[in-house]
């Protein structure tokens, strides 16, 4: 049995998480009374605040859903916009974009993985340590977070929330000096990733030996690895769903201990992510990525959710290597601005993509117009929740069992929390100083 | 780097949201008025940029952060120092990468060797509400413009700058 069989553990806000989540379990004589993952955050209303208005304007409003995953919402509503106006896209812009959502993925992850996850590894509280102990390593991923931000910027027009992604075409293209710049940086960037990987490997035997199966959720792509493409599929099921008809996967429903919605298909939770992506995708993973994930010790489906920061090394290998493949792409070809004559339409549309942290769904409906009447957003965020709460559930009395102490099992709930990379919210920072003399 | 940079740079921080905390914005905001763009100066909305504000000492010889705070002042009032003049009493749990202490940050930043040969310099002006609005209090709106007319004396030196 654990070293006290009474635990009352209270986490008013786990740390190092984008917004506010809380650990609440108690046992009395080695009995569970409560066991809660809980979302205190406030809903944001996004989908309210978009009805009424034009189709132009939902990719820019929606974006400021995250500034993480910015440039996903962005695509995630105009690929809804596009749906509902029946608006095919070239392949210019295409490729445009899937640089853009690559170069998210990079800085997105890099950014987790080192600043978030590395500190539970070393067991220390924050990356600011890891001056003293790996300065060498955090030059590296600043580097890396860099480099991931000004593709952003490039193609995009800003780091976060970009300006020149509009309704089927870009409004501005990047430079063809700019491509060749970046494509120089992203080559040596291989480079700085496999030294990366190899930090990441020296640090896994901290990885906690935590499984749980549960069902994987993420879009798959007959093409390549999904991140832009895709139908909706899981580790429970041997077909593909159309995105159109997320809300038969994602079953969305409301608890008591949270503002979140959660999710759920054929089993009690879904899990989606980087994880989620490789179980049902590893196979196309290109062959570096793939070595970089199995020398990280993933060699196929995977049931420790630990292991999903491990899928966000190997993706980040993945999207350096296909923002080369795009940045040839545009490269060899000639681009021009396109012009677009957009004659809205009433009707549904639904635009899905991967983002950092799984499977992100935008649907809207629209009115002759081209006036949004109906608006729902789901976030992979809350997708998670009830996977974490269950997870929980496992985790307490096997770690009780395995005669953990009170302290090392809330341990391994936070870092459970942050192994799923959630993002919840945003803050302040105010200066708070006082003068020596 | 892909981005051309200046060698000084004016870096405004806070959140519009929530009344004076936005002041550096803000002060950014008039700095614009005052310049012609396209001049070797780089003016740096810069918000709640977390580590992301570690990517813009690179290439850098002077950078002047705008920030509100509570600097044991009156509301309005502002000051110019250095960072190694302040202690901070901010405690950080470290919830996020969105929390940010710039005392805290700055500190990190050197001990990393990325401040080294760069001029850091700090403008802080008391404020007077934290609420949500994306208006100044009525004092820090009054007395702002002179905070950025001292950071504009000070980046001018030496230099041409052309005005609207």
């Amino acid at each position: 049995m654990s070293k006290t069989n009474d635990l009352n553990i209270h986490v008013h806000h786990i740390t190092r998480v984008e917004g506010h989540g809380n650990i609440a379990v108690n046992t009395k004589n080695g009995k569970i009374e409560q066991i809660q993952w809980q979302v205190p955050e406030a809903p944001r209303f996004f989908e309210a605040m978009v009805v009424g208005r034009d189709y132009s304007q939902l990719a820019t409003i929606t974006s400021r859903i995250c500034g993480i995953c910015s440039i996903g919402h962005t695509f995630a509503s105009l690929k809804a916009t596009e749906a509902a106006m029946g608006i095919k896209i070239s392949e210019t812009t295409r490729h445009l974009r899937e640089l853009l959502l690559h170069g998210e993925t990079l800085q997105s992850h890099v950014l987790h993985v080192c600043y978030l996850v590395v500190p539970d590894l070393l067991n220390i509280n924050s990356v600011f340590p890891l001056i003293e102990t790996h300065k060498d390593v955090v030059l590296l991923v600043t580097k890396l977070h860099r480099l991931a931000n000004e593709l952003c910027d490039t193609i995009g027009g800003r780091t976060t929330h970009p300006i020149r992604t509009r309704v089927g075409r870009f409004s501005m293209l990047p430079e063809k000096k700019e491509l060749e710049a970046l494509k120089k940086r992203l080559t040596e960037a291989v480079d700085d990733l496999k030294k990366l990987a190899d930090v990441v490997k020296s640090l896994a035997p901290a990885i906690p030996d935590f499984t749980r199966e549960t069902e994987y959720l993420s879009l798959t792509y007959d093409k390549e690895y999904a991140f832009y493409d895709g139908d909706c599929t899981t580790t429970d099921i041997d077909k593909t769903i159309p995105v159109k008809e997320y809300q038969r996967v994602v079953n969305e429903f409301v608890v008591p201990q949270s503002t979140a919605k959660y999710g759920k298909f054929n089993r009690g939770s879904f899990m989606v992510g980087a994880l989620a992506r490789y179980n049902n995708n590893y196979r196309q993973l290109s062959p570096l990525a793939a070595s970089v994930a199995e020398m990280l010790g993933l060699d196929g489906v995977n049931y420790n959710p630990f292991m999903n920061n491990i899928a966000q090394v190997a993706e980040s290998v993945f999207a350096v290597e296909r923002a080369l493949y795009h940045i040839d792409w545009l490269l060899d070809n000639d681009l021009r601005l396109e012009e677009l004559e957009i004659k809205p339409r009433a009707g549904r549309g639904v635009g899905a993509v991967e983002v950092p942290r799984g499977v992100l769904f935008h649907d809207y409906e629209y009115d002759d117009q081209g006036k949004c009447v109906k608006a729902n957003c789901v976030i992979p965020t809350n997708l998670n929740h009830n996977n974490i709460q269950l997870d929980f559930e496992k985790m307490v009395p096997e770690t009780m069992k395995q005669g953990k102490s009170e302290k090392e099992i809330q341990f391994h709930l936070e870092m459970l929390v942050r192994a799923y990379d959630p993002c919840i919210s945003c803050s302040t920072h105010y200066l708070d100083v006082e003068f020596k003399k | 780097m892909l981005m051309r940079r200046s060698k000084i740079a004016v870096i405004g921080l806070g959140n519009r949201l929530l009344a004076d905390e936005g002041a550096g914005l803000h002060a950014i905001d008039l700095l614009c008025e005052k310049l012609r763009p396209g001049q070797d100066l780089d003016l740096v909305e810069a918000g709640t940029p977390g580590m992301n504000l570690l990517h813009q000492f690179d290439e850098r010889e002077k950078i002047i952060f705008i920030d509100a705070g509570n600097c044991g002042m009156k509301p309005g009032e502002y000051r110019r120092f250095v960072p190694g003049d302040v202690i901070s009493r901010k405690k950080s749990p470290h919830y996020s990468l969105h929390e940010f202490d710039l005392v805290e940050f700055l500190e990190f930043a050197r001990q990393m060797g990325m401040t080294k040969n760069i001029e850091v310099v700090i403008y802080c002006i008391q404020a007077a509400e934290m609420k949500m609005s994306q208006q100044l209090s009525a004092v820090v709106k009054k007395k702002l413009p002179r905070l950025v007319e001292d950071v504009y004396r000070e980046v001018k030196e030496g230099r041409e700058l052309v005005e609207e």
